[in-house]
């Protein structure tokens, strides 16, 4: 995967940057907006993470004109405003992700991993899906079922999202605050480690009496939906 | 809001009105002098002189008889400083002596001795007296008739022609006067009226600035003349220079955010490198705890800058403090703690996320000072036109006199020191409260438990 990083803060950039290749990912860093928008033509990256506030050429310019060249490359705006209108006018414009500055590392990489994978998937593929499934578990979308092991299990409303926004996205690191967006609706700082109470909810209800555990917490970023376990485990 | 409410409470007004005043008790002096002046005084004087000209004439009669009267009128009509009209006529109607050569229509119709004004027309005159105007067209006469022994008819008139011109130059120099005087008072009025919606103009503008925070803003300047408009120039020069360094700060304090961040990071990931899991734990505990209160304390600066409002909308109160009593119930369930909640439809202008976050921050306190087995009661509802929503605890409380220091940053009470936090949850909602006009009461054991606390939030239903 290789990512474009259009920053023209040197500390953001060299902190991203760093990042990426701890994670053994390429990055090309453009410090203003034209020089970003050169390279991003060139059609060559995965994901291009674009700061708002540029010199040459506003973020937002520079987006407008990669979509109306038709490009798809997935771009994740970062911005220092944490205002909604912000965010709102940001995916409007054609962004994929929003996220506001400071961010935690880890943040952005779940971020980047899940637009990437979402931007690479077919449209077909999540839109006819009537049934999710991780390694034994399956979710009905339709009769709101779910099943693990061929045992039923009673979700309420909210553990039902948690738990689809989790099987959608298995296989990736889910940070909390995009479980707060994504399965919530509200942007806000929790004091408290609320998501983890309602994750270990649902631990009670899908994991309890279960060999192996199927949601996974990432120390220090979120958790992950486990999929890919040999059979022989599980039972 | 207006400086000056109301008009009339203003001093320019109170000024203003004084002058009117003054001015109007002037033109009630004028008005009554031209009233008392008017046909009056001036022609009772005529109507004197005619009465005692007429008596002396009578006199005359007596003692000289008829011969005596036409010999003296005869005299008076050829004086050089005469300006009355004479006419004598005997029983037949014919003129004896004067200076009429007929005798005038409408003099006939006149009663003896009653005095009346006349219009005698040039060609009744045979003799124009000396004194008075030759080449008028008529004479306006005051004049009266008298009779001598039932045979001789006498009239003795005077030109009041020069009296009404007089009388008009009076009274028309009085409404001119009038008049003035009426404009200027209707200009110092107007003059209030301009200063006051000049100040009005000027301060809510200033109040537009301090409610939106948009420093862009300018005070209007309509002329160079008056002294306001000079007053508007030197005040957005001010606010020129306080907008330059506003955004100089901002965009320091935008970088700090970042500056902190990674320092903060390259230390995280110093501690997770060199020690073992079980000493890197606490650690890193710590760690994220500073960059949690560090992002506290911005959002906090975030919320208090942001005046704008943009992300107001309509939002359905009731359905946003469901959602927050959804999240925290797992967290209530736990210590076994009822929550009560009587959710009533509500709707208001504002921003949703900031609300359940207020309403979370709140509910969050509430539990974590709640011991177990106890209770929560939460309402949400219209009160006096403003939205309220209401959270009582059965908790430990806090005594009353550190009521006001909650909402301080970093505050947390002795009794609070063992339970997690940072003391900014109750900042952020007072800065919340305030973006969106509200307030925040707190009240001492609110469910008769012997404690807890009691949170209600207010605010207005649209802005
Ligand atoms: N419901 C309550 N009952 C008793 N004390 C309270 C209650 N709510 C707030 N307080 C007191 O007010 C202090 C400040 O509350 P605040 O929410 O600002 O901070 P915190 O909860 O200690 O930390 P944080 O919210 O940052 O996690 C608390 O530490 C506590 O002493
Ligand atoms: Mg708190």
């Amino acid at each position: 995967m290789k990512v474009l990083i259009i920053e023209d803060d040197p500390t953001v950039s060299h902190f991203i940057r760093k990042g990426l290749t701890e994670a053994s990912l390429t990055c090309d860093v453009a410090a203003d907006g034209k020089r970003g928008l050169q390279m991003a033509e060139s059609g060559q990256y995965d994901a291009i993470v674009l700061d708002r506030m540029l010199p040459e050429m506003d973020g937002m310019q520079v987006l407008q004109h990669l979509r109306s060249k038709r490009s798809e490359t997935p771009v994740l705006i970062l911005s220092a405003k944490s205002k909604v209108e912000d965010k709102v006018v940001g995916l409007r414009s054609g962004a994929d992700d929003y996220l506001t500055k400071p961010f935690a590392f880890e943040e952005l990489m779940a971020r980047l991993e899940l637009m990437v994978q979402r931007s690479a998937a077919t449209p077909e593929q999540s839109n006819v899906e009537v049934t999710l499934t991780a390694a034994d578990l399956t979710l009905n979308l339709l009769t709101r079922k779910v099943h693990r092991a061929n045992q039923s299990i009673e979700l309420q409303g909210r553990e039902f999202r948690l738990l689809e926004y989790l099987m959608r996205n298995k296989e990736r690191v889910i940070t909390r605050t995009m479980l707060l967006e994504k399965v919530w609706d509200y942007n806000f700082d929790p004091q408290t480690n609320i998501i983890d109470v309602h994750i270990s909810r649902l631990r009670q209800k899908i994991d309890k009496g279960f060999a192996v555990p199927l949601i996974e917490t990432v120390r220090g970023a979120g958790y992950r939906m486990r999929d890919n376990i040999e059979d022989r485990m599980l039972s | 809001m207006k400086a000056i409410r109301d008009f009339s409470r203003s001093s320019s007004f109170s000024l203003s009105a004084l002058f009117t005043a003054l001015l109007m008790l002037g033109v009630f002096f004028i008005a009554y002098f031209i009233v008392i002046s008017s046909d009056q005084t001036l022609i009772r004087e005529s109507e004197a002189a005619i009465d005692v000209d007429a008596k002396g004439i009578q006199e005359i009669y007596y003692l000289a008889g008829i011969d005596g009267v036409t010999q003296t009128l005869r005299m008076r009509v050829q004086d050089s400083t005469n300006s009355s009209f004479y006419a004598i006529q005997d029983q037949d109607g014919q003129m004896l002596v004067g200076n009429l050569s007929d005798w005038p229509t409408d003099i006939k119709e006149l009663r003896t001795d009653r005095l009346a004004v006349f219009n005698i027309d040039r060609s009744f005159v045979a003799n124009i007296p000396s004194a008075i105007e030759k080449d008028a067209q008529s004479y306006n006469v005051l004049g009266r008739t008298m009779v001598f022994d039932g045979q001789y008819q006498l009239f003795i008139g005077r030109k009041i022609d020069d009296l009404e011109i007089a009388q008009w130059v009076g009274r028309t120099f009085g409404w001119l006067i009038v008049f003035v005087l009426c404009l200027i008072a209707g200009i110092s009025l107007w003059v209030g009226y301009y200063v006051v919606s000049r100040i009005n103009d000027i301060s809510e503008t200033a109040d537009r600035i301090m409610n939106t925070g948009d420093l862009s803003a300018r005070l209007p300047v309509e002329s160079t003349w008056d002294d306001l408009s000079s007053l508007a120039v030197s005040l957005n020069r001010m606010l020129s220079e306080i907008e330059y360094s506003v955004n100089n700060i901002k965009s320091v304090s935008d970088n700090i955010a970042h500056d902190l961040r990674t320092p903060l990071t390259r230390l995280r990931q110093r501690i997770e490198n060199q020690f073992d899991e079980e000493t890197a734990r606490p650690l890193l505990n710590e760690a994220d705890n500073l960059l949690d209160m560090f992002n506290g304390l911005l959002r906090i600066a975030d919320i208090e800058a942001d005046k704008k409002r943009c992300a107001f909308k309509t939002n359905a109160v009731d359905d946003i403090v469901h959602d927050v009593v959804e999240m925290y119930q797992p967290l209530a369930d736990d210590k076994n703690i009822r929550i009560a909640a009587e959710i009533k439809p509500t709707s208001a202008t504002c921003d949703k996320d900031l609300i359940f976050q207020s309403v979370a921050n709140i509910l969050d306190n509430a539990i974590k000072f709640t011991p177990e087995d106890g209770l929560i009661q939460l309402y949400c509802g219209y009160a006096n036109g403003e939205v309220i929503i209401r959270i009582n605890d059965s908790g430990i409380g806090i005594d009353a006199d550190k009521h006001n220091e909650i909402t301080q940053r970093f505050f947390r009470d002795e009794s609070s020191r063992t339970t997690k936090g940072n003391g900014l949850g109750m900042a952020m909602v007072a800065a919340i409260v305030k973006l969106h006009r509200g307030k925040l009461r707190f009240a001492s054991n609110p469910l008769h438990t012997g404690s807890g606390l009691g949170v209600s939030l207010y605010f207005p239903t649209g802005l």
